[in-house]
């Protein structure tokens, strides 16, 4: 296949616009910095969903259970959004590629494998 | 039939870190190929002695013909980390169905942090980690909020 065919297929910038506003429509939950230390569930407050920050449920502050695997390990606290790293906010979402070559590439090997995947549980019936 | 050749023997076993004893399921499995339960044990709580008491610990031990061993430590379970974030004993039954707990993003990049100190992950970048921690919350029924 040629790089120019990949460049005529639909751009895939087009599927992350539709993703964004899909989450535009949910509820986002804004950080209060420096909020004292809470036990149990954070609580949510509504923001404006224009912000072009994503925001995360958790607030700065609240201990992370079930990450503590050291011997006396301090007990790890929730960082304010701005000091986890950008990728983080969208690893619930599907890849986004660049290069339309990677992109057809992993789209292919998705395929492949789901082909593999049926042919293997055909074979067994 | 060919000569036979000595050949070394693999054990994939989740110990306790630091509890290891010659009791049931480590000793049997240790002693039915030749290996001093109570050298391999005193090693591994040596071994283990930074990591929280208690925490299942896969070892991937690798027995000798001479009944020499050596063994490598890996990083507890992704499963288990989900669950105890999640505040769950179990997982659901039926993936994909319902909900079994809750988990922040937060969690999934502190978890994948302590992932990434495992040899066969060393070739990826952290985010590529986190992707699989979030695939497996999802076999669990753990939801990811972010």
């Amino acid at each position: 296949m040629s790089f120019l065919q990949a460049l005529r297929r639909p751009r895939l910038s087009n599927a992350c616009w539709r993703i964004r506003t899909l989450h535009s429509s949910q509820s986002r939950f804004t950080p209060s910095a420096g909020d004292a230390v809470k036990k149990g569930e954070a609580s949510p407050v509504e923001a404006e969903t224009s912000a072009p920050q994503t925001l995360s449920s958790c607030v700065a502050g609240t201990p992370l259970e079930g990450v503590n695997w050291l011997k006396n390990q301090a007990p790890v606290q929730a960082l304010p959004d701005e000091d986890y790293p950008p990728w983080l906010w969208k690893v619930l979402e599907p890849r986004e590629f660049d290069d339309p070559e990677k992109a057809e590439k992993y789209r292919l090997r998705q395929i492949n494998r789901k082909h593999i995947r049926e042919k293997n549980y055909m074979s067994t019936q | 039939m060919s000569k036979q050749q000595a050949v070394a023997q693999v054990v994939r076993i989740l110990i306790p870190a630091g509890k290891a004893a010659p009791t049931p399921p480590v000793g049997p499995v240790l002693g039915a190929r030749g290996v001093k339960s109570m050298d391999f044990c005193r090693e591994f709580n040596a071994r283990t002695a930074h990591i929280e008491p208690g925490m299942p610990t896969p070892t991937l031990i690798t027995v000798q013909p001479d009944r020499t061993f050596s063994f490598v430590i890996k990083t507890p379970p992704t499963s288990y980390f989900l669950k105890k974030a999640a505040g769950i004993e179990k997982g659901t039954g039926k993936p994909g169905h319902g909900v079994a707990g809750t988990v922040s993003l937060k969690h999934i990049y502190e978890i994948a942090k302590i992932k990434a100190r495992d040899d066969n992950v060393k070739h990826l970048r952290l985010e590529a980690i986190a992707r699989t921690i979030v695939g497996t919350a999802k076999t669990l029924g753990v939801q990811v909020v972010p």
